[in-house]
Order: C-alpha cells, then structure tokens, then sequence
C-alpha cells in the first residue's frame, strides 16, 4: 500500500516536473520569439533610420547645426559714355523696432525700482515681479488692446497707476501711497527712466527725420505689434548712432537701394527699381517697362553665391563646409553723354515752364556712330525721391521713344530728295507754289507766292511746293518707299521695353488730300527718335545706320538709302532754313554751319459735335493744339550730330517751331559742337 | 597598506618593464588628444579672425558706392563750372578764341 501510494507520489512529481519542464519550454520559447521580435523591430528601426529615411533627419540634423547664408552680388552700375554714373546700386540701412518688445521691457522696468517699491510698500518684489511677467506672458483676449501704451510715460495719470497696478498685481488704493508720497525713491528713478527713454527716442526721431509726437503716436498704437518700420534707406552713421542709443527691440536690417545721381534728366531712360533692387517695371506689371533699368535687367542682375556653415552659440563661424562665390555682372556702358543730357534738360524744361507746353522731347545722335548721346523729355520726375512721387506718371514715360506724332513739315527735305532721285525735279526747277484744291480743301502756304525754287520750299516750308513735288511721281508709294527707308514705321530695337514703331503712311487707297498731305507730314505717326534717325541719315549723306544706347565702337555699317549727291544738297538748301528769311533763323550757331528744318503740326483731337451727330469717333485736327517741332544736323560742312527738339503744345508766345524749338537747338547744338571739340565752319 | 604600495609596485613594474608599449601609446593618445584640441582652438580663432576680416572687406564694399557717388557728384561739369566761377573764372568769349589746327603734312614738314 505504502509502495504504491510512493509510487504514485513519484508519479505525480514526474508528472508534474514534466508539466512544469514543458511549461518552462513553452515560456521559453515565448521569451525567445518575444526577443526574436523584438530584434526584428530594431532592425527594422536601423534599416529606417539609416536606410530608408536618412534624406529628411539628414536634413533636419544638418537644419540643426548647419546654416545657410546667400552672399548678396552687386547690381551692375549704368554708366554714361564717359565712365560718368547714371545708376549705382548701394547698401542701405533700414531702422525697425519691436514694439512690443520695447513696451515689454518697460513693463519690467529693473530690479532697482521693483526694490525701491518693495521698500515704500512692503509688499514681495519677486510676487510683484511674478505678477509683472505673467501679465506680459498672458495673451490677451479681451476687447482692444491689452493696455494703452501711452499710460507708461504719464506718471501723474490715473491711467500710469492703474496698469502698474494690473501689472505688479498690487491693490490701486494702496498705491496711491506711493503716488502721494513726495520723497517716493521710486517715482523718482521712474521720473529719469521715462525721462531717458523720451530723450533717446527725441534723438533718434531728430537723427533720421521725423516728427518727435508723429512716430510714438504711431509706436503707441502698433504698441501690440512686433514689427514696425522706424525709416527706410539710412547711411550706416545714422544706424550706428542709433544702434549705439541702445533702444530696446531696435534692429536693422540691410536693404539695396540704386541711385540717380543725374536725377531728372534721365530719370526716364534709365528708370528704377524696386525696393527689391531690380529693375522695375513703371506701369507694374503689364508689358511697358520704359527704364533702362527695367529691360537691361538681365544684364545688371548677377547670381548670389551660397554658403554652408556651423554656428556656435554665440553667433560665430565655426566652420565653413560649403561656399559658392557670387557672380557680380558686368557694368552697363550707354552711349549717353550725361554732360549733353544734363544741359539739354535744363534747357529745355526752362523753355516747357516758359511755353506752358505740355511736354518737350530731345533726341541726340551722332551721326557717324548711330549712338544716341542724348535722350529725354521734360518734365521729368525725380527718381531718388524716397517717397517715390511722380513714378509711373505720365512723366516717367521715355516720350522719345513710346510717344508718337505726325511729323509735318519736318518731312519736307525727304520729298525733295526723292523728287531729285526721281528725276522729276531738278536741282534748278522752280515750282508753280499757287494754291490749289484737292477733294474741295485749299492746300495754301501762310505767306503764298506764285512760284519758289527748290531752296525756297525748304526755306519757306511751302506746302504747295512739296505737294506738287509728291504729286509729280510717277507713284505715292515712291515717297512711302523713302519714307521706309529711313525708317519711318520701323522699330528703331533699342532694347527699351516701350518702343513703338509708327507708320509710314502707307494706305490701300490715296485721295488727292492724302496724297498731298503725306508730302507735309500729315497721315504717318513717328516718334522722335525716329525723326532723329531719319536726320542722321540724311546727315551721313544717305547711310542709314542702326541706332544704338549702348557706346559702339566701331561704327557699325549701314546700306546707302539715299543718293550721295542730292543728300548733300539738300542739306545745302537746309542751311538757308537758320538763316534771315528762313522760318528758324533762332536755330542759327555763331561759327558753325546748320542745315535744320522746322515743323508746326496741328494735333489730331476728338471732334465733340461731329462725334455726337454720328455716333462714333470722328477725330480732326485741332485749331490750337500743336507741336513745334525742329530737326537738323550740324556743322552743315560735315555733319556730325542729327538733333531733333520737340515742344507738346506750346500754348504761350509764339507758336511756331522756329520760334519755340529753334532756340533749344541753337543752345543743345553749340554746346555738343563745343565739347566735341569740332572744327568751326563758319569763321 | 604594505600591501597597498606592494600593488601598486607591482602594477607599476608591470607597465615599465613589460608593457612599454602600452604606456607610451597612452602618453601618445594623451599628446594627439591635447594636439587636436589646440588645433580645433586655433582654428577657431583663425575662423574668427577670418569673420572679422570679411566683415571689414563688406564694409568696405559698401562704403565704396557712396564714395563714388560722392566723386561723381563734386565732378560734375556743372558744379566744377560754378566753383570756377566761384575762383573768377569765366569762359573765353569769341574774340578771344584761338583755334589752333594740326596737320598732318605739317608735321612731316618739321621732321
């Protein structure tokens, strides 16, 4: 019995080692594939760390340690002929504060005066402290502004006590202890602390030039705001004077801004940029950019370089990993001469201010180059006005190339030229100058005569005389084909963004008006630097040459457009045109020999009554409104400069263009001709 | 305590006599240690050096319109006529004007 009941305890602990053996092999096996598991996770986790994520935390640990600093490149320089400058990128200094900030350590005030209060009042500086960054911390969400910022300079205020009183958390009425107590050490150094605080910003506000009360209304009432912009565009002396007051929440920050130093008189050609320094269009935007600026800005714009580098704490370089060097571009060159430019806009605005004109153009080119040496109109605006006042007016348009006239009899001397090389005028015809009619107008001169030879239609500005002519072709279309040719309706392709090309005058179907008034410069639009080419082609004897605003060098070649010979008479017969008896002798030079031909061309305006009675635009030529136009070259012996002066409707004195633009030419031209040092041909 | 010191004569000999080896590379990680950290400082204040020289040349180069714009402007043709104006000068009027021409067979005539 005792045998088997052992027996069966033996069997039982058998039984159950063995149960516990198994249970402990299947923990163990358990255990093993928990860590099996758990090895895989790890894996997997290195694998994604490593391997299949290591791009973006390669970045965010780089984001870490490493900066990236852009070096700024230089914008090109615009300069004149001469090396003179028209356009020159600088570093500014633009001065902003943090208004919050600097209301923010007012609040704070120092441990002095918490000191000072916690004497007078017996209450905790540091619960007060406490208190004070706690309200400063707080968003605040109720109705307006957390407190009005004005309350901090006004100690004798209510207001003053009560926002110290929100901001130390001290009781209103156990302050007013302090506020009546006359030897109060703490209202004292809060007197000079205020006291030196309004003094820095009198010094500031004086330094860069602004009204003292203006800037802390405003700074009151951006006192929420933690940008706000002090002034724009200061010398690095006015940044390190105020830098050097120490104004709480003050920063700088570097800014490029381009200047002008000819100012007005190329304010239009050259343009401006923006406040980003590129050059900027002036109608913003849409596709009529006039400067320089603006369609060179490819060429002014280099590339910034790059750098890489670690930091420590306090802001120094610690290691440079990665440079890439700025690419400055190159200088602009102009074929501009800023000395002409200058005088010729003095001159000419003086004369727009006495005609009360609308507007005065002046185009420059020397003949034997095809560069423009002066270009501009008047009035102009002031392209380094920090208020940026007259920009993409009206007065920042390039009227020499985007403004577009009849040229009238300014036209003239290109008739004669083709009626000689047509053979069907001689160099000593006389021509019948009667009146005569075509589609029911009368085509007269103002002072008619019976018959003129050919240098008295040119000195006279007969239009009787250049209609005949025009009508004695055997087709219009060989004046039209003249008129091609020295580049009417052609696109002059300076590289200004706002060029128009004008017409010829070409029609499908001629009426005997049209006809004769193309002859006097009616029916075709140019603009008045096309005028000048078409001068300097006739000045270079025939050769017409591609303009260009960039100094050339050397003289680019043109085809022959007009013969040789009669070129050279025709611009003889011009010179009658600046002497007694011709219509500019106010265009004459003492010492040098000028072939010039004026023009007073009516304006195209809106017929008002004709408009209304059918319905539609009916344009005519006004009785008032005009163009005194000018135009020739000199010295007449060999000519060197094509000059075209043109004054917008003239509306006191005299009218006429001899009268009005005669003696701009006399003064631009004598000016050039001298600093040019060209040889006098009439001595 | 005696046999402290008798330890640490034992380790002592151990090293000198049998593990010179090992002694000398653990004064040479201590040297190239110490090296690098004096080169890392000098670098560093190399860099720092480096910074400061760069911030002048930026200083320089921005300075440098200003001044340009500055020449440009007090050599202005017409600013230069009104200080030689300001001296008593004027221009020559026409009688007094010479106009002197060069030749170029003149030239060769002298030679």
């Amino acid at each position: 019995m005792a045998v088997t009941q052992e027996k069966l305890k033996n069997n039982k602990k058998e039984l159950f080692d063995e149960a516990q053996k198994r249970l402990f092999n299947g923990r163990v096996r358990f255990v093993f594939i928990l860590i099996f598991l758990f090895i895989l996770y790890l894996l997997y986790k290195i694998a994604f760390l490593q391997i299949i994520n290591v791009d973006t935390l390669l970045e965010k640990a780089n984001n870490r340690i490493l900066k990236t600093t852009e070096i700024p490149f230089t914008r090109g320089r615009i300069l004149d002929r001469n090396g003179r400058i028209l356009s020159i990128s600088t570093i500014m200094h633009s001065i902003e504060i943090s208004p919050k900030d600097y209301f923010d350590d007012l609040l704070m005030k120092d441990l002095e005066r918490w000191r000072k209060l916690e004497l007078e009042l017996d209450i905790s500086r540091n619960e007060m402290q406490k208190s004070a960054k706690k309200f400063i911390e707080n968003k605040w969400t109720g109705e307006g502004k957390k407190y009005d910022a004005r309350a901090i300079f006004d100690i004798k205020k209510d207001a003053y006590w009560e926002l110290l009183s929100r901001v130390s958390g001290v009781d209103y009425h156990l302050l007013s202890k302090v506020r009546q107590n006359p030897d109060s050490e703490f209202l004292k150094l809060e007197y000079e602390a205020i006291r030196y605080e309004i003094e820095k910003f009198q010094l500031m506000t004086s330094q860069v030039g602004l009204k003292y009360n203006d800037f802390m209304e405003s700074l009151y009432q951006n006192s929420h705001r933690r940008y706000m912009s002090i002034a724009r565009h200061q010398s690095e002396e006015t940044e390190n004077y105020i830098k050097s007051l120490k104004i709480t929440g003050i920063s700088s920050k570097e800014e490029r801004r381009s200047f002008y130093p000819v100012g007005e008189a190329t304010a239009q050609l050259v343009g401006y940029t923006n406040k980003d320094g590129y050059g900027r269009d002036p109608n913003g935007g849409n596709n009529h950019g006039y400067g320089l600026e603006y369609s060179l800005d490819e060429y002014l714009t280099g590339t910034p370089g790059k750098r890489v580098y670690q930091k420590d704490s306090r802001g120094n370089i610690i290691n440079i990993l990665n440079q890439q060097a700025k690419y400055d571009p190159q200088d602009v060159v102009l074929s501009i001469d800023e000395n002409i430019q200058s005088f010729a806009y003095e001159t000419l605005s003086e004369a727009v201010k006495k005609h009360k004109a609308k507007s005065g153009t002046v185009v420059l080119i020397d003949i034997n180059t095809g560069e423009v040496l002066t270009m501009l109109s008047a009035p102009s605006f002031n392209p380094n006005d920090k208020l940026r006042k007259g920009f993409a007016s009206e007065f920042a348009r390039n009227r020499a190339v985007t403004d577009l006239y009849e040229p009238g009899s300014t036209v003239k001397p290109f008739v004669v030229v083709t009626g000689l090389q047509h053979r069907t005028i001689q160099l000593d015809s006389v021509i019948n100058t009667r009146p005569f009619v075509a589609n029911n107008s009368t085509i007269n001169d103002p002072s008619p005569r019976e018959q003129s030879t050919l240098t008295e239609i040119l000195q006279k500005s007969s239009n009787v005389g250049v209609a005949r002519i025009a009508r004695e072709l055997p087709s219009i279309n060989l004046l039209i084909d003249t008129y091609s040719k020295i580049g009417f309706g052609q696109p002059v392709k300076l590289g200004l963004a706002s060029e128009r090309a004008g017409t010829n005058g070409q029609r499908d179907r001629w009426s005997d008006i049209e006809q004769a008034s193309i002859a006097y410069g009616y029916g075709l639009q140019v603009s008045p630097l096309q005028l000048a080419r078409a001068y300097a082609t006739l000045g270079s004897y025939g050769i017409y040459r591609p303009l260009s605003i960039t100094r050339v060098d050397p003289p680019i070649l043109g085809p022959r457009v007009l013969s040789e010979k009669f070129s050279r008479d025709v611009i003889k017969m011009l010179e009658s045109v600046a002497m007694n008896g011709g219509t500019a002798p106010k265009a004459a030079i003492d010492g040098y020999r000028v072939a010039v031909k004026t023009g007073t061309a009516r304006k195209l305006e809106v017929d008002e009554e004709q408009s209304q009675k059918q319905k539609k635009t009916i344009m005519r030529y006004s009785t008032t409104k005009h163009i005194a136009l000018i135009a020739g070259v000199a010295p007449a012996s060999d000519p060197r400069f094509a000059l075209v002066v043109l004054v917008d409707e003239p509306s006191t004195g005299p009218s006429g263009g001899g009268e009005v633009s005669g003696p701009l030419f006399s003064k631009i031209m004598e000016r050039t001709l001298k600093s040019y040092n060209i040889k006098p041909d009439a001595l | 305590m005696n046999n402290e010191r008798y330890l640490f004569q034992i380790i002592l000999e151990d090293l000198t006599l049998k593990n010179k080896v090992a002694l000398f590379l653990f004064f040479a990680v201590l040297i190239s240690g110490f090296a690098t950290i004096m080169m890392i400082h000098e670098t560093r204040m190399l860099m720092i050096e480096y910074h400061g020289i760069e911030q002048q040349i930026k200083k320089l180069e921005n300075a440098y319109p200003h001044l340009q714009l500055q020449e440009d402007v007090l050599s202005k043709r017409s600013s230069v006529e009104k200080m030689a104006e300001s001296f008593g000068l004027k221009p020559i009027s026409k009688e007094q004007e010479v106009f002197i021409e060069e030749k170029q067979w003149q030239l060769h005539k002298k030679n």
